[in-house]
């Protein structure tokens, strides 16, 4: 179950007040997905992870925050056409909004997850070239990051290899995929699910697979196992 | 849709059977020159993907698009049947759904062959036709689905026990040959029953690594692109034995060696995606493996895909490689449908002679 509630705020761009709402707490069912994608429950608060000014547009998970240089971002030609690009449910085009806020304030790691979650949006509408689109640019700010030495996901060893892999394999790049998952096994003290997990993604990417897959398949895809002649 | 390939218009009309057989002598021999060289195409987003793009066979000049968006299905094997026909493998990537085989007939039209599903296909890849005139389909599930090449129902699972089976080919032996995408080898199986005959490259030997594309050249070995590493195998076609090996050089885990298939040149071609903007058709020797030149290349973004084939009377210089083993297919001069009605008013009239003639 997920609580909500109402919160008055003020925009810290136009001074603008207005409500919003926010998560109390929620709870997960299911399994995840590959690229942490949280299973349908969890994912139905993303409505709520970040928010637009109903005055100026500007995009934030908390609207009375900004830093230096964030009106500038709001203001540009950039910035106007993201937020309201036809063809794109409008919570996808808040994540771009946000991700061009944290790129620009040097923030690519966050950046990336933005892109991410505007992926995720578009997947739940099933538009795929969005989906894709968003995928690859989540990609382009999470290989930046790590030229920076800052990594997308580093509470499990070996897991930004394996959320880079899967983020180049939905998007069709399957030899960055592919190269993700070597240089995943070449961590060292690699725990035994992320080897599992990367073997699955080179599954996925020699069946040509660009879709969703949750972690809780590792050990019951169809595809192709058993004695080979 | 449309081709843009337009054929010679018999014109005239004679009712005499020699005047009818020297038109059609005349269309077979005037009409222009196939050759087209045919690279199946898909970038990931519904507007392109699940095209066939046709160039020049001889100078890779781009001719446009032969087979247009399919939508969210991808094209991932494409080949040419004995009617003339191509044959595309397709599914929607996205959610491994709608696996199915399309034909784009000679005049254009694209139409269903194998439908969705059928026989359990999955995800089809690699797809040829045998010697028994029937359409073999790599299906991702991990076997090969073999169809009645003329109707495109399903016959039977030919073969199984697969390991990631990306792309099919039948041998000068007569034997099927199968890459093992997941396995890292190659299988063969007999190609008359589709009894397993073992490994014909074990599992990793000599470093094969997730071997996709099948083809065999004017030696009859058997060359394999293995996509990793951008490095194309080159197997002596009866032991199995490493006769060479190529590695291109291009950046391993960022480059795509997608496929390859011999020219009307007998050279090797192989088509390597790079930097993910751009895909270039290589031309190589096939011998040494040192790149000729860049014979082609696709701008945009294009996914992987595997299936590319050249159409052009000069694949007949391949002999017993030719056709689907090579991915090189000469084609039979194929009488133009006008002449044809012509004939049977020329044999009727032949008819009508005799019956003078004996009254």
């Amino acid at each position: 179950m997920t609580t909500i509630f109402e919160e008055e705020v003020t925009c810290a761009m136009c001074g603008a007040k207005q409500t919003v709402q926010e998560m109390g707490s929620t709870s997960s069912f299911g399994p995840m997905d590959l690229d942490t994608r949280p299973p349908p429950l969890q994912r139905g608060t993303m409505e709520m992870w970040v928010h637009e000014c109903v005055e100026c547009g500007y995009v934030a998970p908390e609207l009375e925050k900004a830093v230096q240089g964030d009106a500038q971002i709001v203001a540009s030609a950039d910035y106007r056409a993201e937020i309201v690009k036809a063809g794109r449910v409008r919570q996808a085009s808040r994540f771009v909004c946000r991700s061009l806020l944290d790129e620009s304030a040097g923030d690519l790691v966050t950046a990336g997850w933005r892109r991410l979650h505007a992926a995720w949006v578009c997947d739940d509408v099933a538009n795929v070239d969005e989906a894709r689109e968003q995928r690859l640019a989540a990609l382009k700010h999470f290989e930046r990051a790590r030229k920076q030495g800052k990594l997308a996901m580093k509470s499990v060893v070996g897991g930004d290899q394996l959320l880079l892999a899967d983020i180049a394999r939905r998007s069709g790049e399957f030899s960055r995929a592919l190269g993700f998952c070597e240089a995943g096994f070449a961590v060292a003290a690699l725990p035994a699910f992320v080897a599992k997990l990367l073997a699955f993604q080179r599954e996925l990417v020699l069946a040509r697979d660009v879709g969703g897959h949750t972690v809780a398949e590792v050990d019951t895809t169809p595809a192709t196992r058993g004695t080979v002649h | 849709m449309a081709t843009r390939r337009t054929r010679r218009s018999t014109g005239g009309a004679t009712v005499f059977a020699v005047g009818a057989f020297a038109l059609l002598g005349s269309c077979a021999s005037h009409a222009a020159p196939i050759k087209t060289f045919l690279v199946p195409a898909n970038d990931g987003s519904t507007v392109t993907n699940g095209q066939v793009l046709e160039f020049d066979s001889r100078t890779g000049a781009f001719d446009g698009v032969l087979v247009p968006s399919q939508g969210r299905s991808q094209i991932q094997g494409l080949t040419r049947g004995p009617d003339g026909s191509l044959y595309g493998s397709y599914f929607d990537t996205n959610t491994n759904t709608d696996g199915r085989v399309l034909r784009i007939r000679p005049d254009g039209g694209v139409e269903t062959f194998v439908a969705a599903g059928s026989g359990g296909v999955y995800s089809p890849l690699g797809l040829t036709f045998g010697a028994d005139g029937n359409l073999y389909v790599a299906n991702n599930l991990g076997n090969v689905l073999r169809y009645d090449g003329a109707t495109g129902a399903f016959i039977d699972v030919f073969a199984s026990g697969l390991s990631g089976p990306q792309d099919v080919v039948f041998g000068p032996d007569g034997h099927l040959y199968v890459s093992n995408g997941f396995g890292d080898s190659i299988s063969r199986f007999d190609g008359a029953t589709g009894a397993p005959l073992g490994f014909f490259v074990a599992p990793g030997a000599f470093g094969l690594d997730a071997p996709v594309g099948l083809a065999y050249g004017r030696t009859e070995d058997l060359y394999v692109a293995s996509f990793p590493a951008n490095t194309i195998f080159r197997f002596d076609g009866t032991t199995g034995a490493l006769i060479g090996l190529f590695d291109l050089p291009y950046r391993d885990g960022l480059d795509t060696l997608l496929d390859i298939a011999f020219g009307p040149d007998m050279n090797l071609y192989a088509s390597v995606r790079v930097d993910g903007v751009v895909t270039l058709i290589l031309r190589l020797d096939p011998d040494s493996g040192a790149v000729l030149g860049e014979f082609a290349s696709l701008a945009g973004p294009l996914g992987f895909n595997t299936g590319m084939l050249f159409v052009d009377q000069a694949c007949s210089s391949l002999k017993s490689a030719e056709g689907q083993a090579s991915g090189c297919f000469a084609p039979r001069p194929v009488p133009e449908p006008g002449a044809l009605g012509l004939l049977a008013l020329g044999l009727v009239g032949l008819a009508g002679m005799r019956r003078k003639t004996t009254t």
